[in-house]
């Protein structure tokens, strides 16, 4: 099951890659670095999800203390953590031509910061607790807190500057994205979800599979 | 320079900034109190929680002292009530989990 999933996730992104190199035309102004954005914006997509389910986990260990909920937060924390270094550093490769800077402290670029150091600061809260279940607590306690202050930091960054162009996808008007871009896009969205839940469901299995060895 | 004129705006920065600053700082304080590396993950933890309070604190205040209204800064201040709220509220509901055993 597991592993069916995983070789559905390799087909798409062969998919994905077929999308995004050979199916988008070329970007009329930015030329061919534009195509960073198909691997840029589904990362933080699958950030996103990750850390929303690092609050799943968090809330349900809290309030039933069953370990699966545990590991379901710490596996998607670490895989969100992944993704949000991929996302910061496939943007500072396209920002270095487009912008002509790898980095600036404009708003998004800060918060996406931000959220990196809270995920790294829940892992390494969890490596430094030894009980089980006073780790599980403690690293909840984070994981509400820290989804939490997503929007409050996403708030704050940007009243205090701006840069980067404002969510295309994500806002209220319909795209302006041209259609075979959008679908590229798309289909590399697909691709890291796929990729993202096979991935937590093998760590979750491990984090299992070390509950049960060192009991 | 005179703050008497701006006495008023500025203790109500100063007091929303506080709560919030506190309400963390004593949440992530009890936790890295019972922990190993304490000096290494309470600041760890704490700084991103706090750079919202951060900024907006700085520049409420700073506006204050520029002589602005406090109506100019009400976008900061609703940021950092809202922040307040939402910390305080996690840090009741969740302050028992850290204490217990």
């Amino acid at each position: 099951m597991t592993r069916a999933l995983g070789w559905l996730a390799v087909a798409a992104v062969a998919a994905g890659l077929w999308a995004g190199f050979g199916y988008a035309p070329r970007e009329v102004v930015q030329g061919n670095v534009q195509r960073i954005m198909y691997l840029h914006v589904p990362s933080v997509l699958t950030a996103y999800l990750a850390f929303g389910l690092v609050l799943v986990g968090s809330v349900g260990y809290l309030a039933t203390r069953r370990n699966s909920f545990d590991r379901l937060a710490s596996s998607a924390a670490e895989i969100g953590v992944l993704f949000t270094g991929i996302t910061i550093v496939s943007g500072s490769i396209w920002g270095k031509p487009t912008w002509g800077t790898w980095w600036t402290w404009d708003a998004r670029l800060t918060s996406t910061a931000v959220l990196f150091v809270v995920y790294v600061g829940y892992l390494l809260l969890r490596a430094m607790v030894e009980e089980p279940e006073a780790r599980g607590r403690y690293a909840a306690v984070v994981g509400i807190l820290g989804a939490a202050n997503i929007p409050i930091v996403h708030f704050s960054v940007k009243w205090w500057r701006a840069l980067h162009q404002p969510s295309t996808i994500l806002g209220p008007e319909p795209s302006p994205i041209a259609a075979p871009i959008a679908l590229a896009l798309f289909v590399n969205w697909v691709a890291l979800t796929l990729m993202f839940a096979y991935f937590l469901l093998r760590r979750m299995e491990l984090a299992r599979r070390e509950e049960e060895a060192l009991r | 320079m005179d703050l008497w004129p701006v006495l008023g705006p500025l203790v109500v920065v100063l007091a929303l900034g506080t709560a919030g600053l506190a309400a963390v700082g004593t949440l992530f304080a009890a936790m890295t109190a019972q922990l190993r590396a304490r000096e290494l993950l309470f600041p760890v933890l704490l700084l991103p929680a706090q750079v919202p309070i951060l900024l907006g604190a700085v520049s409420a205040t700073q506006a204050v002292l520029l002589g602005q209204p406090l109506g100019e800064v009400a976008h900061w201040l609703k940021l950092l009530a809202g922040a307040d709220v939402v910390y305080i509220v996690i840090g009741l509901l969740t302050f028992e989990f850290i204490l217990e055993a």
